[in-house]
């Protein structure tokens, strides 16, 4: 029997859908066969006793394999007690690390444990194919990250008809209404200002009265600082509400803030959706839980071809997904705007049933907790690579963190090559 | 007024805009701006929200005409004290509360107007399914002790089944010339048990605060006495933008508003005009801190306590 130590913080993440990203992912861990779960309490802020507390633990349970399966803190910090314990013990763990979305923005922090690890056997975990493209692009040959997409609880996301109706006459809705949703943080990267006028270009181009638009979360303001765009908390809400102030009653009508709802409460919305919205563009979109969860529940959706959303194609099922191709111009990522208006006419127009039965089947199929228990007893089946280094790749952009504080950017303030060669993993080849 | 305001509301234009953020050198802020945390973070509309205090060169006035004053009547005492001679030349409008008003010379009305706040969905405490009880642990902001018993016969009310947090931030009195250290909060928590006897309670730490990610059933219940310090707190900003009720936010609008602008999508600002009937104390108090001569005037005890009596009707 393996002992595995699962390394996580105790106390909720304010990242919304990594609460449940971390919760999922240990259920995963949990139904592994052959296996003995250790759980080891690693959170931010934590105090020196409570770290080297951790460290201890973490070594009395004599794991074969340590896993890090939360985005924050970074394992740096107890990586770097564990390897100094392990240098007088001669059988070393395999460390696992599950990588978030945010790797890109702590080269730092993973440069200094590149260094710890050495000699250790190591896998790196990723959740999205596009993700893979891009932790790859880091690792020195021949290691190699896997895929294991963050899980979504089954029992908790599926489909469910009597939701839907009691999900539809909370909105005050009937039947011939479609309804449109988007769940996440309004955000300047989630592109919330082009799905809102899209939407509103698409109504009054389709003629369809019969359509309403549900933003779920509340507006933030990470802007996009990768690409020198800063905002002052409230900028965005103030552009969001602008807009929305500008656009004819008929219309306003028809769009709903909705703020935020727990999580438990967002499969309702799901079932009671017609079609999911969502056309992010983000930095760390390495995958979409919500995009997840919304097809374990049956919904299609509408989804920017970038990051991780790309992983959630549905071929099998007409109409399950369409994608909107993305693009790095020199100021931004910037969407098919063409595309997204045809993709939301369609979807106001489209009168054919789509099999969301089939839909929630595959989700479950691909992206269940189930599922992963699978992908993760093949990644422990095969063999480790052992660490040697990050690639020159990752060294090179570690260097250029050190020198300049706008490592994607030229002197002009337009998107470097160095961008470029990071997040072309998130586009379609040659888009 | 409101061509004044509408100006200002299309130009898009703050000092807190992105655009003009480096313009003020932060380090040329008063010290005790860092000690108000969390009640002085920064945030945009396009009234130019700004404290007075950081205001450090007369070039400001130069790149911006209009606004939203955050300060608590302390410093908008002293920004007064200070500028009331160059105000006229400077040509800007101030927005500021409401409560500020009697601080006003007469002279100078014309270029105030007024602004409260609004929260159109706010809840009663009774039907909150948490509730936070915020303050910052010193005496300028809560008061006296006894009067804060009294507030707190308002916990009395929260449903049996609520959760029950306390962010209390112990804190040296931010306006201090001597910078002694407080124990106020161990009196609070005393005084705290008192109203809530028998009541499971939780402490919350800043980072603890910030981490939540639900408000809609939440009401946040500030604890301070009045408007000696902030007036415009961000800490009201976060959590009723979030969807949170906060106890100094009116539920409806005032009735002489003229202008509103959301904030969020739970809560508003509007401008009203400055108060016809209003006895100002301006003359009072510019006699009162010429006996004490000082630059430092929010620091200034006799101001202070001229301040205090006036607004608590105690020093």
């Amino acid at each position: 029997m393996k002992k595995i130590a699962c390394v996580y913080s105790f106390s909720s993440s304010s990242w919304v859908s990594c609460q449940k990203i971390v919760s999922n992912l240990h259920k995963s861990y949990a139904e592994l066969e052959d296996v003995q779960i250790t759980n080891h309490h690693y959170t931010e802020p934590i105090t020196a006793d409570d770290i080297v507390g951790s460290k201890e633990d973490i070594i009395a349970a004599k794991p074969d394999i340590i896993v890090f399966m939360d985005h924050k803190p970074h394992p740096l910090h107890i990586i770097s007690l564990l390897v100094k314990e392990y240098k007088t013990i001669p059988k070393k763990p395999r460390l696992v690390f599950h990588v978030f979305g945010d790797f890109t923005l702590y080269y730092h922090d993973w440069h200094a444990l590149s260094e710890q690890i050495y000699g250790y056997e190591v896998d790196f975990i990723v959740a999205s194919e596009r993700q893979k493209i891009l932790i790859d692009k880091f690792l020195a040959f021949p290691m190699k990250s896997h895929i294991c997409p963050f899980p979504v609880d089954e029992n908790e996301f599926h489909e469910d008809l009597k939701l839907r109706d009691k999900q539809r006459q909370a909105w005050k809705i009937d039947k011939n209404q479609k309804a449109f949703v988007y769940t996440g943080r309004l955000s300047r990267q989630k592109r919330i200002l082009l799905v809102m006028k899209t939407f509103a270009q698409a109504c009054e181009e389709s003629g369809n009265s019969n359509c309403q638009l549900y933003l779920y979360g509340n507006p933030d303001f990470i802007a996009d600082r990768f690409i020198g765009v800063w905002e002052i908390e409230g900028e965005y809400f103030r552009m969001i509400h602008r807009l929305y102030e500008s656009m004819p009653e008929e219309i306003k009508s028809r769009i709903h803030f909705m703020g935020n709802i727990h999580n438990k409460d967002l499969k309702d919305v799901y079932q009671g959706a017609d079609y999911l919205v969502n056309i992010s563009v983000h930095n760390d979109e390495d995958y979409g839980m919500s995009v997840a969860e919304a097809q374990c529940c049956g919904l299609p959706a509408i989804l920017s071809d970038w990051g991780g959303l790309a992983g959630f194609e549905m071929p099998e099922v007409q109409d399950a997904t369409v994608y909107i191709p993305v693009r790095i111009g020199d100021n931004a990522k910037i969407l098919n705007k063409t595309v997204l208006l045809r993709a939301l006419t369609h979807a106001m127009t489209n009168e054919k049933k789509i099999d969301r039965k089939a839909i929630a089947k595959i989700a479950h199929a691909k992206l269940g907790v189930s599922a992963q228990v699978k992908t993760l007893a093949n990644i422990f089946a095969t063999k480790p690579v052992v660490f040697v280094k990050m690639s020159p790749f990752f060294q090179k952009i570690y260097l250029r963190t050190q020198f300049t504080g706008r490592v994607h950017l030229t002197k002009s303030r337009k998107i470097n090559y160095i961008y470029r060669e990071i997040y072309s993993s998130y586009v379609r080849p040659h888009s | 007024m409101l061509d004044l305001i509408h100006k200002q509301y299309q130009s898009r234009k703050a000092l807190s805009q992105t655009a003009y953020y480096d313009y003020s050198d932060r380090s040329k802020w008063p010290a005790y701006h860092w000690e108000l945390y969390p009640l002085v973070d920064e945030f945009y509309h396009e009234l130019n929200p700004f404290f007075l205090y950081n205001l450090y060169s007369k070039n400001f006035f130069n790149i911006m005409n209009f606004f939203t004053v955050k300060d608590g009547y302390i410093t908008f005492a002293e920004f007064l004290l200070k500028n009331y001679q160059s105000i006229p030349k400077y040509g800007a409008h101030f927005l500021i509360h409401k409560s500020l008003v009697t601080l006003v010379p007469p002279n100078l009305r014309s270029y105030f107007s007024c602004w409260e706040m609004s929260q159109p969905k706010k809840i009663r405490i009774e039907d909150a399914k948490t509730v936070v009880v915020f303050g910052l642990m010193c005496d300028q902001y809560l008061g006296s002790l006894d009067k804060l018993a009294v507030r707190f016969e308002e916990l009395k009310k929260i449903n049996p089944e609520a959760d029950i947090e306390l962010y209390l931030t112990p804190r040296k009195e931010p306006l201090e010339e001597t910078g002694k250290e407080v124990v106020t909060h161990f009196e609070v928590y005393d005084i705290i048990k008192n109203a809530l006897p028998n009541r499971k309670i939780n402490f919350l730490k800043t980072h603890e605060f910030n981490a939540k990610t639900h408000f809609s059933d939440l009401y946040f219940f500030d604890a301070g006495l009045d408007n000696f310090l902030v007036t415009d707190k961000y800490i009201h900003y976060y959590v009723a933008s979030k969807g949170g009720s906060v106890n100094h936010i009116p539920l409806e609008k005032p009735k002489d508003s003229v202008f509103d602008l959301a904030l969020s999508f739970h809560h508003n600002l509007h401008v009203t005009p400055f108060p016809e009937d209003v006895d100002s104390i301006f003359v009072d108090m510019l006699v009162n801190t010429k006996k004490f001569p000082t630059n430092y005037y929010a620091k200034d005890y006799h101001l202070q306590r001229f301040l205090k009596r006036h607004f608590r009707g105690t020093p």
